[in-house]
């Protein structure tokens, strides 16, 4: 029945690969006033809680979203709002090699089959709650996956059958289901290099 | 905003300390370069740059000689292999002619190994770690490099197209021949501005200070102006 199950999470993994694109996303820092009123009437009890607070615009191909990166309780949070003041996602900066859930193993079973290499350069837990600070509250304490919690992963990696190198974005749902592939166009850094 | 103002600020500082050290009478040179790189098939790029270096003004005699004159023209290439995790080994040759509108430039011919690695995510850390073989008409020189470098955008957390960065970077560079008295020490402190445009090119301004022979009696220092258009082919 697991093997059978694996196949059925590899298969659908598969699907979402195929269809994957190339992330697009245009940030810029903006000032507090900048930010929508009722999402910043939502976060207010947290920003009062919270240090090293930015607030961003982000402009890709679904529109314009706002979000807040702030470090609360000693760990790094986006909370990302669209530009109807809907709370789209909370997300929290993890360590891929300390944090352990049931979903690693599939999610690493499905890199394994689809590189040759990968490195995992930012991992983030990946929620939406029905507000930020609920999900503020809960994270922290949270030991096992929640329903709903997604996995985000940052990655360079060398697709099988290929030479080059890629940076890729993967979305997994907690069962370790790939949601969405993207790859990010990574900035050429020549003008540190020479 | 902070990141404006931070890399404004730095900027400045520099420009500060560089018209103070003008005063003192330190040569001052203009280094405009033009970087093309290609990527090549799997993890290989190659990187071809031209950099031309004018003196503007040296001393003589405790006094400030004001004048123009071609210091070095070079041409440096490089071979590129991508390793993951944003590491990097290159391999480059540079052939450089100082003078080089004189009747008799002297030439030098020098090989490059290096060894890049880069972390953080809106401040990129670039550590680069180079060897260099220098083959010049009367002698052969080793020189042993490091730098670190970082950016940040000015604006939101990853640089985007039409976006200002700030860029600084501090380099220690040991020259040795084997023969004493010969061997010295050697800081490079820079800062600057760079812009990225629409097409993926990036033109940079810096202001680097050179403090060189150090810990010796014949130490010096030097300001550079440096001015680099980077193109990806």
């Amino acid at each position: 029945m697991r093997i059978v199950l694996s196949l059925i999470l590899m298969f659908s993994s598969f699907f979402v690969f195929g269809q994957s694109g190339i992330k697009y996303e245009k940030e810029e820092s903006v000032c507090r006033e900048a930010f929508p009123d009722e999402a910043l009437l939502q976060l207010q009890p947290l920003l009062d809680q919270s240090k090293r607070i930015r607030f961003y615009k982000e402009t890709d191909q679904d529109g314009i979203n706002y979000e807040v990166k702030l470090k609360f309780e000693g760990n790094f949070y986006s909370i990302e709002y669209d530009s109807s003041n809907n709370l789209k996602d909370i997300e929290r900066l993890m360590s891929w090699k300390k944090y352990n859930m049931p979903a690693k193993l599939v999610m690493q079973q499905f890199m394994d089959s689809l590189f040759i290499k990968y490195k995992v350069k930012r991992f983030q837990i990946q929620d939406v709650p029905n507000s930020a600070l609920e999900s503020i509250h809960y994270l922290p304490l949270e030991k096992d996956f929640l329903i709903g919690r997604n996995y985000e992963l940052e990655l360079d990696a060398i697709l099988k059958g290929q030479h080059k190198p890629l940076s890729f974005e993967l979305l997994f749902d907690n069962s370790g289901v790939l949601l969405q592939r993207r790859i990010i166009s990574s900035d050429l850094q020549d003008n540190l290099i020479y | 905003m902070r990141g404006i103002a931070f890399g404004f600020l730095m900027t400045l500082l520099l420009l500060f300390v560089a018209s103070s050290a003008w005063s003192q009478r330190i040569p001052f040179y203009a280094e405009p370069a033009l970087s093309v790189g290609k990527q090549l098939k799997g993890r290989f790029s190659v990187n071809a740059k031209f950099v031309f270096r004018q003196q503007f003004a040296s001393i003589n005699e405790q006094q400030l000689d004001w004048f123009s004159q071609s210091d070095v023209v070079e041409v440096q290439l490089f071979l590129n292999y991508k390793i993951l995790g944003s590491k990097r080994l290159t391999f480059g040759y540079l052939y450089g002619l100082d003078d080089p509108f004189l009747t008799d430039p002297a030439w030098e011919h020098r090989l490059m190994q290096q060894f890049t690695f880069q972390s953080g995510n809106r401040f990129k850390w670039v550590n680069r770690l180079r060897l260099e073989q220098r083959f010049s008409a009367n002698q052969f020189r080793n020189r042993i490099r490091y730098r670190f470098t970082f950016d940040s955008p000015l604006s939101g957390s990853k640089l985007d197209p039409k976006e200002w960065y700030f860029v600084a970077g501090d380099e220690w560079l040991y020259n040795f021949t084997g023969k004493p008295g010969e061997d010295h020490l050697e800081n490079r402190i820079q800062a600057g501005l760079g812009y990225l445009f629409d097409n993926g090119h990036k033109v940079q301004f810096e202001i680097q200070y050179r403090w060189l022979r150090m810990l010796s009696s014949r130490e010096a220092s030097a300001w550079h102006l440096l001015l680099t258009y980077n193109l990806n082919l």
